[in-house]
């Protein structure tokens, strides 16, 4: 192996580990291809490598922000449904239904995040989100759950059980972006 | 500063261009893009690896070029890890058709007689 290839794919290395294993893997792979290739033409260059480095580490960080502005999106999707179940909850306490402002509060929480900026092909997260919500947030909600007794607090272990089920099995989904799992 | 969303920077027209040009109807390989690329500008370099798969990337990202992994039977035969296939899309092919005419000499005079 060449002193450029061992650049090229030391370079390679560095600037993919902070992303996501099916990232990675895909641009190692492919710099492997093309320096394969290259050295079979005998045209290795190690200006081919240099002046690719702002284009490396801008991608990278793009990559990265993207794989954590959607994983913050979900966490923030689960908190806020915790938040508003148990605030909803409260304010459920005692009375027959709950009122249009708590209903409009319960409502549009997951609306507004349903449409928050997911990027295209970005859908599982939002998917798994909204089951999860519907499964455990909704009946709490609504008082259909035969296991709550105490209205304050039912809400968390639900949905500390619901993100933990959207972190493993959104995990596991084709396009999801839970780290290490792309 | 923020790109215009929908346009396309010099370098993806570029790339465009190579593939719309280029014969192979299972794609073609980033090194082999980056070859065509430099043939058809006469540039003394290949475009660097950085700008190379980062516009690819995007380009693949906004559906304008498509691209898979090709058989592993045809690396192994070739005696070279395998190669990432791409493709311009139809999408691809328009995006590269407007870019053209938004970037040709008189072409807000040709749009206007349209």
């Amino acid at each position: 192996m060449s002193a450029v290839t061992r650049l090229a794919t030391t370079w390679t290395w560095l600037y993919t580990s902070p992303l996501s294993q099916m990232t990675r893997d895909r641009r190692r792979a492919e710099i492997r291809n093309d320096l394969a290739e290259q050295s079979r033409d005998g045209r290795i260059d190690a200006r081919r490598v240099l002046l690719g480095v702002p284009a490396d580490l801008g991608w990278m960080a793009g990559r990265v922000v993207s794989d954590r502005v959607a994983v913050r999106l979900v966490c923030a999707f689960m908190l806020a449904s915790t938040v508003g179940a148990i605030w909803v909850n409260h304010n459920h306490r005692g009375s027959s239904s709950p009122d249009a402002h708590v209903w409009t509060f319960a409502i549009a929480l997951p609306v507004l995040l349903a449409l928050a900026p997911f990027r295209r092909r970005r859908h599982v997260e939002r998917i798994v989100s909204a089951v999860a919500y519907a499964a455990f947030v909704m009946p709490p909600l609504v008082g259909a759950w035969p296991l709550i007794t105490h209205p304050d607090v039912a809400a968390l272990p639900w949905l500390s059980v619901a993100a933990l089920a959207g972190v493993v099995v959104g995990g596991r989904l084709p396009g999801s972006l839970w780290p290490g799992t792309r | 500063m923020r790109r215009k969303p929908g346009s396309l920077l010099p370098v993806e027209t570029a790339l465009l261009g190579v593939l719309i040009g280029l014969p192979h109807r299972e794609g073609i390989h980033g090194y082999g893009i980056a070859q065509a690329l430099q043939d058809r500008d006469g540039a003394r370099r290949l475009t660097a690896h950085g700008t190379l798969y980062k516009a690819l990337d995007r380009l693949e990202v906004g559906h304008l070029v498509e691209s898979r992994w090709e058989d592993p039977d045809a690396a192994t035969a070739g005696r070279r890890p395998r190669r990432r296939l791409y493709r311009i899309t139809g999408d691809g092919q328009r995006a590269y058709d407007r870019a053209r005419l938004e970037t040709a000499p008189g072409a807000l005079g040709r749009t206007v007689e349209a």
